[in-house]
């Protein structure tokens, strides 16, 4: 590893968090028109940096590294929606514009307070290993103090309709006990602080080659935020060692660790 | 300080396939600006012209048309560079690659099939496609590189971003070479939708004009082979540039439009700068993100006056229109081009100095002086990102 990379808050959302959860952070209408995928990154990322003892409300010169999947397949699929049913001249460009990807980051930037570089990645099941290997690019470069790595996954309709229709084919995808609407937040550091909470003493994100499979098997769910909550459960475990190995798409992703502090 | 050697750079685009295409279309304004009728089944009723790459420059092969770009682009890299994608793969190899359209559920027709319930056998291999094409992937797999992959997805940006990351790599030591840029096609999706934002314009766009009346998008990619210096000397590399520095910041102000102030854009030059070990005033010339929407075009300006005061500003994309995850690539593989020229090419689109900005691009082709640039994007969600850049002379 080219440095030595700290935990000092995380935390996980399995479910669409009702406006209310949000109390302690912000007014509900703040909310209101936020898409599912970017509240329960927002509520995931709040309270990782609740427990690192970071204050949402300040402004923080933190980066933040995103991990999507497909994007914002609720906005992609309300464009699509607009399209069929009102016809291209009435077309959403708001569904539009919340379908980029990293609309989610400026969902995050502005909530939090965040004020240092940001950046997206998607790669389905591997986003989360590309976003903390942008993370130690951040640390490394002394981009940021800190960099908050959020991932989330949105159900894709298509993939679950098929799933139904051809079982043999897509059958074990959504099968394999991983949640599905689902988001995940780390805030990471290259310090050691009094609020670190695990070390990282080993993190490779690798292609494998030949090793990837073309088969519509377990590798081809948006599982983007499965490593990541995994992680975050081990931690949550109090376990002194930790260790994470997912070979999905043919990319390696391994993170071991220890916990520091219990909490 | 020297980030990572630039071994050999690929383009595709509406000017046509490589760089010397390019070139000549720099130097001449030649480009394809065509409806894109046959690729774009949309049904509004007004018509808006893209920088299309002609039907038969299109590559063949499996695969979305975006990789299929991204591939033609790496190798003519690896051509420039005089190395084997074999070579590489017995190194550190990684791939980092920016994308927009490549990376988002754009299968309409399988959308619109599942909408009426009648999904078809074929959807299957739709999706499995989408499902396994992540672009930076995709490109290992073919190459058979062993390093890290991502592929970064920051809208506009991604480009810049994925050359940035990838010199941070070779930085760090993680990587002896990464194979590294941009890409992205034209279909309904973004065509219908940056349309309907109301920030595309029918008539070819007229970047920092007083009338500048908004965007073109376009498609293609570049690529960038990286390497460290060692590789680059166990290799036979001469290096053909430099990445000196990077820098990113967000603005956290608003969706689609950057902060009137650009205080994101401005960090993350200040940070390439800083990271170059450079000032403003070293730098030969700025290649500017240029959109000619209204207000990409008046926050580069204030953030140009503030950090890169009477430095010369390029502006290309009335010459490729704005190839979204592509563009940061393919603006940093010209401003590569210019460097090693000594010259920069007009800001093609260029009609009516805008009193408001005060600046003015550069208007004919001229000679520049420098072994140093920068190369900056803005994207959807506010994130900002720049390269400083060096010539093949730089430090020499």
């Amino acid at each position: 590893m080219a440095l030595d990379l700290y935990i000092d808050g995380f935390a996980f959302c399995t479910q669409t968090p009702q406006p209310q959860v949000f109390a302690p952070w912000f007014e509900a209408r703040r909310l209101r028109r936020m898409e599912a995928q970017s509240a329960q990154m927002l509520f995931a990322s709040c309270q990782a940096l609740e427990m690192a003892g970071q204050p949402v409300a300040q402004e923080k010169p933190f980066g933040l590294s995103l991990g999507i999947g497909p994007g914002s397949l609720q906005n992609t699929c309300k464009f699509m929606d607009s399209i069929l049913q009102d016809g291209d001249e009435l077309s959403s460009p708001t569904a539009f514009a919340g379908s980029v990807h990293n609309a989610a980051g400026l969902t995050l930037s502005l909530f939090l307070n965040l004020c240092g570089p940001c950046l997206t990645s998607g790669q389905f099941n591997t986003s989360f290993g590309a976003a903390l290997l942008t993370a130690q690019s951040f640390l490394y470069s002394a981009m940021a103090p800190y960099v908050l790595v959020a991932v989330a996954d949105s159900v894709n309709p298509v993939a679950c309709a098929l799933r139904e229709k051809y079982p043999q084919v897509l059958g074990g995808a959504l099968s394999t006990g991983y949640p599905t609407h689902t988001a995940a937040a780390l805030l990471i550091s290259a310090q050691k602080t009094p609020h670190a909470k695990a070390k990282i003493t080993d993190f490779q994100f690798l292609c494998r080659q030949p090793a990837y499979v073309p088969c519509l098997g377990k590798g081809w769910a948006p599982l983007a935020a499965g490593p990541a909550i995994e992680l975050c459960s081990l931690l949550k475990q109090g376990k002194n060692h930790f260790e994470i190995k997912d070979d999905s798409l043919g990319v390696c992703t391994v993170i071991k660790g220890e916990l520091l502090n219990a909490y | 300080m020297t980030c990572a050697c630039i071994g050999g750079t690929g383009v595709i685009c509406a000017c046509g396939s490589g760089k010397n295409a390019l070139w000549n279309g720099l130097e001449t304004g030649r480009s394809c600006f065509a409806l894109p009728a046959g690729r774009v089944n949309s049904t509004l009723a007004d018509k808006y012209p893209v920088f299309l790459i002609p039907e038969d420059n299109l590559p063949p092969g499996p695969g979305s048309l975006s990789l299929r770009y991204f591939l033609t682009a790496a190798k003519e890299a690896f051509t420039q560079a005089g190395v084997q994608p074999a070579q590489l793969a017995a190194l550190r190899t990684g791939v980092c690659v920016g994308t927009s359209v490549d990376a988002s559920f754009h299968c309409f027709d399988s959308y619109a099939r599942y909408t009426r319930q009648a999904l078809q056998e074929q959807d299957v291999n739709i999706l499995q496609a989408y499902f396994s094409s992540s672009t930076a992937l995709a490109a290992a797999r073919t190459f058979g590189f062993t390093g890290p992959v991502q592929t970064v997805v920051t809208a506009c940006a991604s480009g810049t971003d994925a050359v940035g990351l990838a010199a941070a790599w070779i930085q760090q030591g993680l990587c002896d070479a990464v194979l590294c840029g941009g890409t992205d096609e034209i279909n309904l999706i973004p065509y219908d939708g940056f349309i309907r934002l109301l920030i595309a314009s029918k008539d070819k766009c007229k970047p920092f004009s007083k009338n500048r009346s908004g965007i073109n998008i376009g498609e293609g990619a570049a690529a960038l082979l990286l390497l460290s210096p060692s590789a680059a000397k166990s290799l036979g590399v001469t290096p053909a540039g430099f990445v000196l520095g990077y820098g990113n910041a967000c603005d956290g102000y608003h969706p689609t439009a950057p902060d009137p102030q650009g205080r994101g854009l401005n960090k993350a030059i200040s940070f390439a700068l800083k990271q170059a070990g450079l000032q403003g005033a070293d730098m030969a010339f700025v290649n500017a993100h240029a959109t000619a929407s209204q207000a990409n075009d008046a926050a580069e300006a204030l953030v140009f006056n503030q950090l890169l005061p009477g430095v010369p500003v390029c502006a290309t994309k009335g010459l490729t229109g704005h190839t979204l995850g592509a563009a940061g690539a393919l603006e940093a593989v010209i401003t590569l081009m210019c460097l090693n020229r000594g010259l920069v090419t007009p800001a093609w689109g260029f009609e009516e100095e805008d009193p408001a900005l005060h600046l003015t691009p550069v208007t004919t082709t001229r000679a520049v002086h420098g072994q140093a640039a920068v190369s900056c994007s803005l994207a959807f969600g506010g994130c900002n990102a720049a390269l400083v850049l060096g010539g093949r002379q730089y430090g020499a």
